[in-house]
């Protein structure tokens, strides 16, 4: 009997130790899907919130607030009222922050501070597009210096070179160019299911806007 | 075995059974107001959840037992609750207390106008200063429209709330600026002498401004650059009146941008007829450089250097009898060098040190005189600081102004004349937040000029309540010094300080894209100079019997969003004031100020031709000037000043954009004075001459080109 209880307690003690990292690794399989397929600004304040405690759990790995900060940015930009979408961004910052501080030299990090200059240019253009403009730009070129290979890239360039080319009344084929380049590089499976694999359904949608 | 069996089961049973616990309740703010999106978790697991549109929470956990809850929510102190899953999940209300944040703490904002990205509660952009209809891109005219300013367009400069032009002093990045204006002749007014499109912020002070400052009886203008620039370009400018052109260089750690302009209104006035009689059109030759290096982490170093050349020639009627033409010429030199280091040591302390060097000479050819003045200055000045706690923060700071004036003519016995003196200046001033919701900012400024030799004490203390989380209340009371100008110590060295003691109040909301302003003020003035004479001729007798008051109120009103893609501003300044100065024989309403003042801006973003228009009209009512053919002192009045500019800015390519404006589109003839002759003619009347605009409209054509490797940027900003 005594062999019995210690094999079980020995059992449960695996299980333990085990189910943080299972239960790390399911926590956020489960918000990477919510967040990717909800449009819903208060689920997605509940995502982040989510995101948030996963952080506080694994405080040395920059996916939780990467993530945190990207579903953010989704919720500002699914927000409906234009005035709250500023206030949005501004608390996808501080997460964005701490994934900086965890990850300076990882590409898809200097792509969401991209993605996050982008649009906050998007909430202000007139006083803006001078200095976050640029700095977005800036930010994508390091980005595909680190992987040429990562699809968000070039949804992100094609982004600006679409908002850029409607504002102008220019033809949108270099802009169409980057998104159908993206979507190519959308099939090659990532290295690990946690990993950044959003946008593809984006990239499909601007390409119907294209001819 | 089969027991063992049973046992496992039955464990897994219950394990799965074991009913979730739930911890209900609402998150709200000290006010018992419900906060959405807050994050409420037990501490040390994944198990939370969010509070919804009321504050509202529930939250199902596995977990029984002693457990912490936690609460956080942006804005707001973290707060933990110490909870017993089983026996009191239900039912909580949890209050939490609104983090201390600087950021987010009241500003004081009394007496000052900021344009800045960064700031808050800046009540302008950088953008709006370039924008504005009638100011041709010149900051002072642009800052023109704002409350608390005269329009005295005779100058171009700032008038500011009952003071005289030389009560405002200018500052970049800290160090001074001492002569921010070209220099004319005619009574044409000038313009700055800085491209607006080298700021990222401004601050304009219109009284009780900060400790930091000092020699201006007025107002600051303090004008900061920007850091860095993102990356490489050439600038072009094609414009009616020349052209410029510009290079920035941006490296890892150093960037340097060299710009060179040239401006010749020669060709412009053989179109458009002036009311100047010019001999030689005013042709300007300038170049200036920035550079900039990282030298440390967090420090960086600023070099700013520019130079200027300006000839203009025109013929005016003579002083004494206003029925001479003379030939009058004014060449001049001017050369500006800003040097500031500003860097982070630890955590708590900041340190800038800077030196800026002025060089000015004009040489004046009037008829048979010749008349140079030449001017220098250098400035150093070193600040700290310090970061007393989370809720203080301190700054003290020591500079030296050693200023040497020359004044040189061809006339017997008054050959040549130098002037030294050197300023030495100290501050020390505190802003202790006492809550998020009140600012108390004391300061003390000392000024010591070895030329009079004498010390001054100038106290000063604001403060700032947000009365709601979108208004506040401030308050200001100072006193300020400052030193006779070169022009009249030139004939005694020996005068005192003219002061004046400010008092105002200030109440603002900003709500939705909207602003509204209104301040009340009381400034008085004491020992300001008096003399016997002409103000350009020899003075004598002078001596510090002067003084004065202006009372007034201002009122801003700027709104964003009523109107789709307009901007409008409203401006509405009531003075009044007297003072008895320079050779006034009693105490009397100054010719610079007017009683009423108003300026409406209106700016409008057209989408479909990507258009950007604007319009400004201006009004003044009359001024006063001295009519020596009448009794009274000062009693002649002119017409009201009203003015209708309009500008339009086409945004052609990302890189390209064509700007035209027209000031004073309807022509009216604004009389900003009269010019009266110093003698007599033979009927026993002085004649006069109208003071007037130099020309009736300005008319401005320009094409804007930006070459990068971004093609998106452009000059949007300069313009």
């Amino acid at each position: 009997m005594k062999k019995i209880i210690t094999t079980l307690l020995l059992a449960l003690t695996i299980t333990v130790t085990f189910a943080n990292d299972e239960a790390y690794r399911n926590a956020m399989k489960e918000n990477i899907k919510a967040m990717e397929s909800s449009q819903n600004p208060e689920e997605l304040q509940a995502i982040a919130n989510t995101f948030e405690r996963i952080a506080k759990m694994a405080p040395s790995e920059w996916l939780p607030v990467y993530y945190a900060s990207l579903t953010y940015i989704r919720m500002g930009i699914f927000e409906k009222q234009n005035k709250k979408k500023d206030a949005i961004f501004d608390k996808a910052k501080p997460f964005l922050d701490q994934a900086i501080d965890l990850a300076p030299t990882e590409g898809e990090v200097i792509l969401l501070e991209g993605y996050w200059h982008m649009m906050k240019l998007t909430a202000d253009p007139v006083n803006r597009s001078q200095t976050f403009g640029p700095r977005a730009d800036e930010l994508f070129n390091q980005a595909q210096a680190k992987n040429s290979e990562n699809p968000r890239v070039y949804l992100m360039k094609g982004h600006m070179e679409f908002g850029t080319a409607q504002f102008f009344g220019n033809s949108t084929e270099n802009a169409c160019a980057l998104f159908r380049k993206s979507l190519s590089l959308y099939d090659k499976a990532p290295s690990d299911e946690l990993a950044p694999s959003w946008g593809k359904g984006e990239t499909e949608y601007m390409i119907t806007n294209c001819k | 075995m089969r027991t063992t069996l049973l046992l496992l089961t039955l464990t897994l049973q219950l394990t799965a059974s074991f009913a979730q616990e739930i911890v209900k309740g609402k998150i709200t703010d000290q006010r018992g107001q419900g906060l959405p999106g807050a994050n409420i978790y037990i501490k040390h697991t994944f198990d939370g959840a969010s509070s919804d549109k009321e504050g509202n929470f529930l939250l199902k956990t596995k977990r029984t037992g002693n457990d912490t809850l936690v609460v956080s929510f942006l804005g707001y102190e973290n707060s933990e609750h110490p909870i017993h899953l089983r026996y009191n999940g239900e039912g909580l209300t949890i209050r939490l207390k609104e983090a201390f944040n600087k950021l987010e703490a009241v500003t004081i904002s009394v007496g000052a106008f900021e344009a800045s990205d960064e700031k808050k509660y800046a009540a302008l952009k950088p953008l709006d200063i370039v924008t504005t209809a009638g100011a041709t891109a010149d900051i002072s005219a642009a800052l023109n429209t704002l409350p608390g300013t005269q329009k005295v367009g005779e100058t171009g400069r700032l008038f500011v709330r009952g003071g005289d032009g030389s009560e405002t002093r200018t500052f970049i990045d800290g160090l001074w600026v001492q002569n921010p204006y070209y220099s004319t002749l005619g009574n044409t007014a000038s313009r700055g002498r800085f491209s607006p499109f080298l700021f990222k912020g401004t601050t304009f002070s219109t009284g009780g401004y900060s400790a930091e400052y000092s020699q201006a009886l007025s107002s600051t203008l303090s004008l900061n650059t920007i850091d860095f620039p993102t990356h490489n370009k050439t600038d072009l400018g094609l414009m009616t009146v020349g052209a410029s052109a510009a290079q920035t260089l941006v490296g890892k750690k150093q960037s340097i941008t060299t710009d060179l302009g040239y401006w010749n209104l020669a060709p412009y006035f053989a179109i458009v007829k002036q009311n100047r009689d010019f001999d030689k059109a005013p042709e300007v030759f300038q170049g200036s450089a920035v550079y900039r290096n990282k030298i440390t982490e967090r420090g960086l170093l600023k070099v700013y250097g520019s130079y200027s050349r300006s000839i203009v020639g025109i013929h005016q009627l003579d002083d004494v009898s206003l029925s001479r033409e003379v030939p009058t010429q004014l060449d001049n030199s001017f050369g500006y060098l800003n040097a500031s280091y500003k860097d982070f040591i630890g955590s708590r302390w900041v340190v800038t040190t800077g030196v800026a060097y002025n060089y000015t000479k004009d040489d004046y050819k009037i008829d048979q005189l010749n008349f140079q003045k030449k001017e220098q200055a250098i400035h150093l000045k070193n600040t700290w600081k310090y970061d007393l706690s989370e809720r203080a923060d301190l700054r003290v700071g020591a500079e030296s102004f050693f200023t040497k004036t020359t004044f040189t003519t061809n006339i017997e016995n008054f050959r040549r004349q130098q002037l030294n003196d050197e300023l030495t200046g100290a501050f020390v001033e505190s802003d202790i937040y006492l809550t998020n919701n009140l600012t108390l900012r004391p300061g003390l400024r000392f000024d010591y000029s070895t030329l009079i030799a004498e010390p001054t004490f100038n106290p000063r203390i604001s403060t700032a309540y947000k009365t709601s989380s979108y208004s506040q209340v401030s308050f200001a009371y100072g006193q300020f010094a400052q030193l006779p100008s070169s022009d009249l110590m030139r004939y005694d060295s020996k005068l005192k300080y003219e002061k004046a003691d400010h008092y105002i109040l200030s109440y603002q909301v900003m709500k939705n894209d909207r602003t509204l302003r209104g301040e009340l003020y009381h400034k008085k003035y004491n020992n300001l100079t008096t003399y016997s004479g002409q103000p350009n001729g020899p003075l004598s007798s002078l001596a510090n019997k002067g003084n004065g008051y202006a009372n007034g109120f201002d009122l801003f009103w700027r709104d964003k969003k009523t109107f789709k893609n307009i901007d409008y501003w409203i401006s509405y300044s009531y003075l009044d004031t007297r003072r008895l100065y320079q050779n006034f024989p009693k105490e009397a309403i100054p010719t610079f100020a007017s009683t009423h003042n108003l300026s409406i801006v209106y700016k409008h973003f057209i989408s479909e031709i990507r258009t950007q228009l604007g319009a400004t009209v201006s009004y003044g009512s009359p001024r006063r000037f001295n009519n020596p053919n009448q009794e009274e002192f000062n009693e002649g009045k002119t017409p009201a000043y009203k003015d209708l500019s309009v500008n339009a800015a086409y945004l052609y390519k990302e890189n390209i954009i064509f700007f035209a404006s027209v000031t004073n589109v309807l022509g009216t003839n604004n009389i900003f004075g009269y010019r009266y002759a110093l003698a007599a003619d033979e009927e026993g009347q002085f004649r006069r001459e109208a003071i007037n605009q130099g020309a009736p409209r300005f008319f401005f054509v320009g094409l804007f080109i930006t070459l990068s490797q971004d093609k998106k940027e452009n000059q949007l900003d300069t313009l």
